[in-house]
């Protein structure tokens, strides 16, 4: 049951969110905007197409999509996604998760690169350094949780957390700030990149999938949204925690409309940066994560 | 609560690397004021009518009003609104402040055997802020922020003397305030005049006198 | 105590007067009534309050303020008349001078360590009008330097307070008298970070390198009377809170590594001022270098312990009354020719005789030619070098010195027998020549003849600190 209602959710839930900050966007701007489905519709449509490949890409142009989504989909196992247990788990998981996920980058860029347009090589290198600064934080947070808590998989150690001393609490809403910098810089949001953007010298992520069509796009598309939700199952887990499942499940979709309500915000409110000053945004990420580890690793040799 | 407070400071003081305008860094300078407060409070063991008010008024009524009414009063003398682009970009700023904050941490924990006194979080931050005072003082243009950037310096050594458990005499701490009161105003007045005779408050002027 | 209302007094008459033959009148009575009450304190009362007492440290400081700030005062009235000041400016001046000299007076008898932190933070606060006073371009740069760095440098030794009261946690005061006689074992690390954060905060008021750079430039742009001021005593000042905490140091057992950081900041010092003196043309920046070069000495002085800190004390003497003379001295160069480079003064012994005759014996006193003072005390640490058999550092210490020495000779052979032609000689106002007449009666009387009562109190004070 928990199984079939986890999967359920994992092919569902990203659309939704998708579709949801697209509703908050447009209720901002005073439209009637887009149904909730539409990124589902998209999704169908995208499939149904079929696949233009350019004449001088190799396999890897088309294989690119596929690894993608395909390392999201296992990241996505060993993240509590909507229940306080992952479906599977095993001592050290937070380094496969994360290596699972910086491959499926590794693919996106290497599918972009073998186009041989400078334009997307361009979106490449942009992609390659913002994920630069990810990673660190990712990893900084998780190692403070696991100092935390003592146990070394992701969906232990968040449910091993113990919110009675305050140190813990301070971790804990830092993390959950991290974890929405992070959705907005994995999933390509404003301000750190602008999903509707065509204007060619400030796409990032819409130039690196500028070739791909079809299918291809679909996957791209719905592992983007996926990683996002990630990130939201782990904001939702860290809160909801050792509560039973219908509160867990109940706390798991909060996140999510309460998140997709603040990037719709954010994207109708903020502009996008300008990109010098992406990196240092993304830097501040490493920032919070040194205060995360810093406030652990202390408060729990003082025990206040 | 206090452990919160601690990266509210902290996060204040990396606001001056984020930012580049000059009314920014004086609401942070505000708020930190207001922070130091909540620290003393939250910190406080016996509460008592007197020092309460003596750490209100030193803190939310020098730090977070009085100052800042000063420096922004400064800014508007010398019409600027914006810290001089160094060569510096803001982003070798942030990465500065970190590697600041990161000493200051590591410092902390490595000497956390020695310094059973004091909270090592608390230090670290303490410390760290100091050293960034420091920093913003080396690296900016303006005199205006070299002022604003030893506000920080001033905070940091505040906090840091939060450490001791026991508090400085009172004569002490007013003869702290008066002086730290002073030294804005004056060197405020020194702003404006350099100002009035160089057109401009960048520090490159002022190397007329050296060997 | 009551006395101190006196200048309180004084500067409001001043400032509400704002008359300039009421401020000449002021600066001439505050200056005498000073001298008195400070031969008073420290020859007859036994002031011992809360907060402030006249101990064997701070007696010989004391001395040194009085004669400096009576000579200075003097000055001043020849500086004020000379030129073409608006009564505001006259009464600041005035007012400045003489709470600078009360201020110095309270912190060198403060016995508090914060008190005395206060204190010294408003002299910086005080003399900034002081260094402005000519409203020039230069005198703002050099203002805001001295400002903002000694502010940085204070601050820096309220850190070193910071860690001095988590050393003595157990004592709940701040008063010199309970660190010294405290009891409970205490951390050495702590004294020894505490000793390190004062030393280089002080030693920045002090002039000790390596964070000196605002005084050549505050020197030399500020008033002669005021460069004398600030030369001779504000450095002192610092210096006492060093020697006060560098006490606390011995009693702990602490001494080789005080010592250490004292010896490594004074030859900094001294090497800094050699390289400098040698390269610069204008004499008040040589002065001030010089003033950086004594404060080393007698930093290298005290480190030495033994009998090196009877000589500290006496170059400390020695040091402020002669760099007063010079920088006054300098100050009638100045008024004459309007130029600051040595190279472009004309010959002072043709043009004002008695200003030259100063000027060069005062020189010959800073270089410690016998019978001056200085020639005792470096002499003196000369011989402690060589009976700790620390041959190495008494060469780079003469090394120095004699660096030092050419480039003064070189200034003042210039300066003297300039080749220039100036316009016929010019009169000497009686005011311009007795005080730096009165400072060097001082220092090389008391380097010829020592009276007994002098003696005893500078040996109270090298006891003082060494036991």
């Amino acid at each position: 049951m928990h199984i079939i209602i986890s999967i359920f959710m994992i092919l569902t839930v990203p659309f939704l969110f998708a579709g949801l900050i697209n509703v908050v966007k447009s209720y901002w701007a005073g439209r009637m905007g887009p149904s909730l489905f539409q990124p589902f519709y998209d999704f169908i449509k995208l499939l149904k197409k079929s696949e233009a490949i350019g004449r001088r890409t190799t396999e890897i142009f088309s294989l690119g999509p596929v690894i993608y989504l395909s390392s999201v989909l296992t990241a996505v196992l060993f993240v509590p996604f909507g229940f306080n247990r992952s479906l599977f788990s095993f001592s050290g998981d937070f380094i496969f998760f994360a290596y699972i996920m910086a491959m499926g980058n590794f693919f996106m860029i290497l599918s972009a690169m073998d186009t041989g347009s400078s334009f997307e090589g361009m979106g490449a290198s942009r992609e390659a350094v913002f994920s630069l600064f990810i990673e660190p934080a990712l990893f900084i947070i998780l190692a403070s949780f696991i100092y935390l808590s003592g146990k070394t998989s992701i969906s232990s150690m968040i449910s091993a957390l113990n919110f009675t001393n305050s140190y813990t609490i301070v971790a804990s809403i830092l993390a959950i700030l991290a974890f929405f910098i992070m959705i907005l810089s994995e999933g390509k949001r404003v301000p750190v990149d602008d999903p509707n953007t065509h204007l060619e010298l400030t796409m990032i992520h819409e130039v690196m999938v500028l070739d791909h069509s079809g299918a291809s796009l679909a996957f791209v598309n719905y592992a983007t949204y996926l990683k996002m939700t990630i990130f939201n199952a782990l904001i939702s887990s860290v809160i909801f925690i050792e509560s039973g499942i219908f509160y867990s499940i109940a706390g798991f979709l909060a996140v999510n409309v309460l998140s997709a309500f603040l990037v719709g915000t954010l994207e109708s409110t903020l502009a996008r940066f300008r990109m010098s000053h992406i990196p240092q945004f993304l830097l501040l990420l490493i920032g919070i994560a040194i205060f995360i580890i810093s406030s652990v690793l202390m408060g729990r040799q003082r025990g206040i | 609560m206090y452990y919160g407070l601690l990266v509210l400071f902290a996060l204040t003081v990396i606001y001056f690397s984020v930012t580049s305008r000059l009314r920014a860094y004086v609401n942070a300078l505000a708020a930190q004021g207001v922070i130091l407060f909540l620290i003393v409070l939250v910190n406080m063991k016996e509460t008592n009518f007197q020092s309460v008010i003596l750490i209100l008024i030193e803190t939310i009524g020098f730090k977070t009003i009085l100052i800042p009414y000063i420096l922004n009063k400064i800014i508007y003398q010398n019409e600027a609104s914006r810290e001089i682009d160094a060569g510096l970009s803001n982003f070798f700023s942030i990465l500065a402040m970190i590697a600041i904050f990161s000493f200051g941490f590591i410092l902390s924990f490595w000497t956390k055997e020695v310094l059973e006194y004091s909270n090592p979080f608390h230090f670290g931050v303490a410390f760290s802020s100091i050293i960034a005072g420091m920093y913003i003082i080396l690296t900016k243009k303006r005199l205006i922020t070299h002022i604003m950037g030893y506000m920080v310096f001033e905070n940091g050594i505040f906090l840091f003397s939060l450490t001791l458990l026991k508090e400085m005499p009172l004569i002490v701490n007013l003869g702290v305030l008066l002086e730290l009161f002073m030294i804005i105003f004056v060197s405020g007045f020194f702003v404006t005049k350099i100002k009035e005779s160089y057109n401009d408050d960048n520090i490159d002027n002022l190397t007329d006198l050296r060997d | 105590m009551l006395y101190f209302i006196l200048p309180l007094l004084f500067s409001l008459i001043s400032f509400t007067a704002k008359r300039k033959n009421i401020d000449y009148i002021i600066l001439v009575s505050n200056s005498v009534l000073n001298a008195i009450f400070t031969v008073y304190i420290v020859f007859i009362a036994n002031i011992n309050l809360k907060y402030f007492a006249v101990d064997a440290i701070s007696k010989p400081f004391l001395l040194i303020l009085s004669i400096v700030f009576f000579s200075s005062s003097l000055y001043s009235i020849y500086f004020l008349k000379k030129r073409e000041i608006d009564e505001r400016w006259h009464s600041i001046y005035t007012l400045c001078f003489i709470l600078f000299d009360s201020l110095m007076m309270l912190s060198l008898m403060s016995v508090h360590i914060g008190l005395y932190w206060v204190l010294l933070e408003a002299t910086t606060i005080l003399t900034a009008p002081l260094i402005y006073f000519n409203k020039t371009k230069h005198s703002l740069e050099a203002a805001w330097k001295y400002v903002f760095i000694c502010s940085i440098g204070i601050a820096i030794g309220f850190i070193g307070i910071i860690f001095l009261s988590i050393t003595f946690r157990h004592s709940e005061s701040l008063f010199f008298a309970d660190f010294y006689g405290y009891s409970d074992p205490v951390s050495s690390l702590f004294l020894k970070i505490a000793f390190l954060f004062i030393i280089v905060g002080f030693g920045t008021k002090a002039g000790l390198a390596p964070l000196h750079f605002w005084l050549p430039d505050a020197h030399s742009e500020a008033p002669s009377p005021v460069s004398a001021m600030l030369s001779a005593t504000l450095l002192n000042t610092a210096m006492i809170g060093i020697i006060r905490v560098l006490k606390a140091m011995y009693i702990f057992k602490e001494q080789y590594f005080a010592n250490t950081m004292l010896l490594l900041m004074g030859f900094m010092s001294l090497f800094v001022s050699a390289v400098f003196i040698l390269r610069i043309k204008n004499y008040k920046r040589i002065l001030a270098y010089s003033s950086i070069e004594n404060m080393g000495i007698i930093a290298v002085a005290l480190a030495s312990g033994g009998a090196g800190i009877l000589a500290g004390i006496i170059h400390t003497v020695s040091h402020s009354l002669l760099k007063a003379s010079l920088f006054l001295t300098s100050g009638n160069i100045l008024d004459r020719y309007e130029t600051k480079h040595y190279d472009e003064t004309g010959p002072v012994m043709k043009d004002m005789k008695m200003t030259g005759i100063v000027f060069g014996l005062s020189v010959f006193g800073i270089l410690a030619i016998p019978p001056s003072l200085s020639f005792l005390s470096e002499f003196k640490i000369m011989s402690v070098f060589i009976s700790g058999k620390n041959y190495f550092l008494m060469v780079l210490f003469m090394l120095l010195l004699t660096v030092v020495f050419y480039g003064f000779i070189k200034m003042l052979l210039t300066m003297m027998f300039g080749e220039k032609d100036f316009s016929a000689v010019k009169k000497e106002y009686i005011l311009q020549i007795l005080p730096q007449m009165l400072l060097l009666i001082f220092a090389f009387g008391l380097g010829l003849f020592m009276p007994s009562a002098v003696k005893q109190i500078l040996l109270d004070a090298a006891n003082w600190i060494g036991g």
